[in-house]
């Protein structure tokens, strides 16, 4: 009885509902406000809507990684192909042009992704590129020059890194972020990646902020003192000013620059760049405000402000360094 | 996007939907029907959901689990189908939890090879709508004409793709297991 098809009812039943909106969203050559409002009343309908649809969202996504692979250079011979893509590739004789990249991307037991440059927690090194940019990662950090696009392409996959880049008109550096990019209009920019926000300041010129997908959005184009900063659904453009971008970039020189930062929110910076965790208990003390210029790799100094300045308790637990009231 | 807080669906995503191949083994001990299995998902994510909206559990886990035991038992006192003993302990679901939790943390290029397995496993014609989707850029209309098959089509194919990946990557799929 499991395998009929006529017994799709209750909870497989609107899976399949969740997936036609979703590809629909995804897929459509138009997707207007007004189908935008129609998916959030259908959302809205009920939580089983919304779970569906946030577990197929989910699983769709991670397929967005695939986009990275955009650049990839057509003509690379797939010598180990497996058979039964073998079998599905020359069927589809149809997509011949599209051959290349989708058959080496299954092909290819790792994934080209370009040569790999990366930091570990406090780390902090300056790559020359062949152009003469320049890259500079902040700790914890990795990125791909990726073998397309003239060694002109780069994807950020964690971490933070300030670009420098020589301009070319004929071949715009471009740096992938997620399923965001950012192609450079004569520029020195950060980009600041994490989980759920990504952040990029301009320090000097113009840089194009896009969804890798055209259809996705529009771009915005963001010029020198712009810090953008993109989360779940929200982009926000506030204008810098000088200071607070030194603040921002502070990182280049091994500072972390605050000013009245609440207590917490600098101690999680600090865990960026350190191996021993900075842990503020209690939220009267997380948000103490500080001000200053602290050595990024030196937590005892951040320690010694919390207790000299601040009057909190320290303790230390083996990795942990606990700040309390 | 929606009116929910945000932070519910990034939870949601992070911490519940990983739990799934677990949970979903452990249901069907009791169900061998896969549909009953997405029903009972279903009703475990609402009352999990329902709960997370007045405050996010301390530990995800248990507490997913512990919504799973507690419906099931809500079922056989209900129906009087599946033998009350059959309904394992806590103690022991606590460590089918554990070894979910292992698979949670894959960096970058790893989950980039997962998601060329789940590829791997979809039927062709799913894979490859997906692919001139995902890597290829095109929309829904441009898709069916390069595979030369009706927009309609290429949307069935779409669908079937994105639920086989959902059930992938977190149902219970030996796919999963089976490639390293």
């Amino acid at each position: 009885m499991s395998d009929q098809v006529e017994e799709v009812g209750g909870a497989e039943a609107l899976r399949i509902e969740a997936a036609d909106w979703l590809m629909r969203q995804r897929t459509s050559d138009l997707w207007a406000q007004e189908d935008q409002a129609a998916l959030e009343s259908w959302l809205a309908k009920s939580p089983a809507h919304l779970l569906a649809y946030w577990r197929l969202e989910a699983a769709w996504s991670r397929t967005d990684r695939l986009a990275a692979l955009r650049d990839v250079p057509q003509a690379r011979p797939a010598q180990a192909r497996r058979k039964n893509i073998g079998s599905f590739l020359t069927r589809s004789v149809a997509v011949a042009a599209c051959f290349a990249v989708v058959g080496f991307l299954l092909l290819r037991s790792s994934v080209p992704l370009g040569r790999e440059f990366s930091t570990s927690v406090g780390g902090h090194e300056t790559i020359r590129l062949a152009d003469g940019s320049l890259i500079e990662l902040n700790t914890n950090t990795t990125v791909h020059v990726l073998d397309g696009g003239n060694g002109r392409t780069v994807t950020l996959d964690k971490g933070e890194a300030y670009f420098q880049i020589v301009h070319n008109q004929a071949s715009p550096f471009e740096v992938l972020v997620g399923d965001r990019k950012l192609v450079d209009i004569g520029t020195a920019f950060s980009v600041r990646k994490e989980t759920n926000r990504l952040q990029v300041a301009i320090v000097e010129g113009q840089v194009r902020f896009a969804p890798l997908h055209p259809k996705d959005g529009k771009p915005i184009y963001l010029s020198s003192g712009d810090m953008l900063v993109a989360s779940a659904g929200k982009t926000s453009v506030t204008r810098l000013a000088s200071p607070d971008l030194k603040s921002e970039l502070g990182w280049r020189r091994g500072l972390l620059i605050f000013y009245r930062k609440p207590l917490a929110d600098a101690a999680e910076e600090f865990n960026r760049y350190n191996q021993q965790q900075i842990v503020v208990v209690g939220e009267a003390a997380g948000k103490l405000p500080v001000s200053g210029a602290l050595s990024a790799n030196d937590p005892e100094q951040f320690v010694r402000m919390a207790r000299n300045v601040f009057g909190l308790r320290v303790e230390r637990r083996n990795s942990e360094i606990l700040i309390s009231r | 996007m929606t009116d929910q807080p945000p932070d519910l669906h990034a939870w949601f995503v992070r911490e519940v939907l990983p739990l799934e191949a677990a949970l979903t083994r452990y249901l069907l001990r009791y169900r061998s029907n896969k549909g009953d299995v997405a029903d009972l998902l279903q009703d475990i994510y609402l009352r999990v959901y329902d709960s997370a909206r007045r405050a996010l559990p301390q530990s995800t886990r248990s507490f997913v689990f512990v919504t799973a035991h507690n419906l099931l038992v809500d079922r056989v006192r209900r129906e009087k189908v599946i033998p009350l003993e059959t309904v394992e302990s806590i103690e022991a679901i606590g460590v089918a939890a554990e070894i979910a939790g292992a698979e949670e943390s894959l960096i970058a290029r790893e989950e980039l090879r997962r998601v060329q397995a789940a590829l791997d496993a979809l039927p062709p014609r799913s894979r490859e709508a997906i692919l001139l989707r995902q890597v290829n850029g095109l929309s829904r209309r441009e898709i069916a004409a390069r595979m030369g098959i009706a927009e309609q089509t290429v949307k069935w194919h779409l669908n079937a793709g994105v639920r086989a990946l959902a059930d992938i990557f977190y149902g219970n799929s030996d796919q999963q297991r089976s490639k390293p």
